[in-house]
């Protein structure tokens, strides 16, 4: 299912979101080294205390099993399509806008933590010093003056980018038959061993297809060796 | 187990959960065993003053537990404002409703012409409390708490209803209200076992919350059974009533402890796990 489709499929007309702009974030797993500027980014622009932190690095294979790569996930909040935060909050504190963004209104949140409990992704963090739980809000007001997030402008490989749909044209770049693209294909990140929506929630996390033939083969025997389905590759970085 | 750390949270910050859940579940529980026995015809509709007065104290002092684990107390009543949409303020609005009319039905006079509407306002609506209680934690990504686990309250809170009404039965039908606990029991100890073959199974496709007391699963299910279904079923038939009652209150803090401390989530760190184990499972075959 291409990015589009997914971005088209169960949007609630209630609330108005436009069918087209899917926030979230892309990254490229063969450029991600798992150093951590992201986190620290994060961190300082938005001041976060030692307890709490809005983006984490995941190691996949971290003793190399199989052979296989090791790769980096560097997760936040994925500013889901159907968030179970929002369904999940009884005070509205949480609340996804109609450009797609998740944002919590503190001055709302009662500190249930019941937001907590519903993320499959482990994206909405307790502050106990403020009483409430804070979570990733995509640097809006760095959007709205023109920048990338923090974690983005961090980043110092370019594997970490903030994206709307990847292509919302739905259209692949045609490409030259036979030759690999120089620009790596962006698939949901659903697809990816390590990364699943169990909560059938459409995270806005797409990644970068891995490069070379062993990683590309590897990625789907690990794929095929989970039952996972293979997303459809679709629009470009 | 470092990698589970991102769970339900370092340390056990649900315990006024713990005492919210079983607090209520017991209130609601002689609310629901009152409107059970009154179905079958064994006890008026309108319960007596003492049922009333234990329904609502402890849904009172549960809720007060429940405040203790908000960030933001004072910001409660925020709570009720998506009622019909969020389970946890369809379930703060039910248990109020049944605390308030209880509480009211408590100190009006006891000849005022409210005081029946109220007292059966407020058993009735235990029913919905008990359900809400389970239905609050259906959460798509909660695996633990799929399956059976929403009725759960439900049962336990039947079995202690019973346990605390039987004293006020007729002599004739008190032996069948012994029989009825014994079948709540039973029904229990089905729902227990359920829970431990749901854990094995979880675990497999999520992280727990809390990894120490998964490790001990064993032995607190085991401690489950024992204080919560085998000592009361023995206290019943030895007659001895006043552990009836007592074993199975500790078995519903017990029970709502573990309800929170084995649960088991979906998490990206659980599907890197999975990933790795197949990955491991994949070598060996090889």
């Amino acid at each position: 299912m291409s990015v589009l489709a997914r971005s088209r499929r169960s949007t609630d007309p209630d609330r108005h979101v436009s069918r087209a702009a899917r926030p979230g974030f892309s990254l490229d797993l063969a450029r991600c080294v798992g150093c951590g500027a992201c986190v620290l980014g994060c961190r300082i622009e938005n001041q976060l205390p030692a307890e709490v932190s809005w983006r984490r690095i995941i190691q996949v294979n971290r003793s190399r099993i199989g052979g296989g790569p090791t790769y980096h996930l560097s997760v936040a909040c994925h500013h889901c399509e159907n968030p179970p935060c929002v369904t999940a909050c009884p005070s509205r504190a949480l609340e996804k806008r109609p450009d797609g963004l998740v944002l919590l209104a503190a001055n709302r949140c009662i500190g249930c933590r019941y937001c907590e409990m519903a993320c499959p992704f482990g994206a909405p963090s307790f502050d106990p010093d403020a009483g409430v739980v804070t979570k990733c809000h995509l640097c809006h007001h760095r959007l709205e003056e023109g920048l990338t997030p923090a974690c983005v402008a961090a980043c110092p490989t370019g594997a970490l980018g903030h994206a709307l749909s990847p292509d919302e044209s739905g259209e692949p770049e045609p490409g030259m038959p036979g030759v690999p693209p120089l620009v790596p294909t962006l698939v949901p990140a659903s697809g990816t061993p390590g990364f699943g929506d169990p909560a059938g929630a459409g995270p806005g996390f797409w990644v970068a297809a891995p490069g070379g033939a062993i990683r590309s083969r590897w990625y789907s025997e690990l794929s095929a060796l989970l039952g996972r389905k293979k997303e459809e590759p679709h629009g470009s970085a | 187990m470092a990698r589970h750390e991102k769970g339900i949270g370092a340390g056990f910050h649900e315990l006024p959960l713990v005492l919210f859940t079983a607090l209520t579940t017991g209130g609601a529980g002689v609310g629901v065993a009152h409107v059970g026995l009154a179905c079958l015809g064994w006890v008026p509709w309108v319960p007596p003053a003492e049922v009333m007065i234990v329904l609502t104290t402890l849904l009172a002092v549960g809720l007060l537990f429940s405040l203790g684990h908000l960030g933001r107390p004072f910001r409660g009543p925020l709570a009720l404002v998506r009622v019909g949409k969020s389970a946890l303020s369809n379930e703060v609005l039910v248990v109020c409703t049944a605390l308030v009319a209880g509480l009211l039905a408590v100190v009006l006079p006891s000849d005022h012409s409210m005081v029946m509407p109220l007292s059966l306002i407020a058993i009735l609506s235990s029913v919905p409390v008990l359900l809400a209680l389970g239905l609050v934690y259906r959460l798509p990504g909660q695996l633990m708490w799929k399956g059976m686990a929403p009725v759960h309250p439900l049962v336990l809170g039947m079995g202690f209803g019973l346990a605390m009404l039987l004293g006020t039965l007729p002599e004739g039908t008190r032996a069948r209200g012994e029989f009825l606990i014994l079948l709540v029991l039973m029904v229990d100890g089905l729902l227990v076992w359920e829970r431990s073959w749901r854990i094995s199974r979880s675990l497999r496709m999520g992280a727990p919350g809390h990894s120490s007391l998964m490790d001990q699963r064993g032995s607190a299910l085991v401690l489950r059974i024992l204080l919560g279904i085998l000592l009361p079923a023995v206290a019943l038939l030895s007659g001895w009533r006043e552990l009836v009652v007592f074993s199975l209150f500790l078995n519903l803090l017990f029970d709502r402890f573990l309800f929170y401390g084995l649960a088991v989530r979906s998490t990206t760190e659980a599907e890197v796990i999975l990933v790795e184990a197949a990955l491991r499972a994949r070598e060996n075959r090889a």
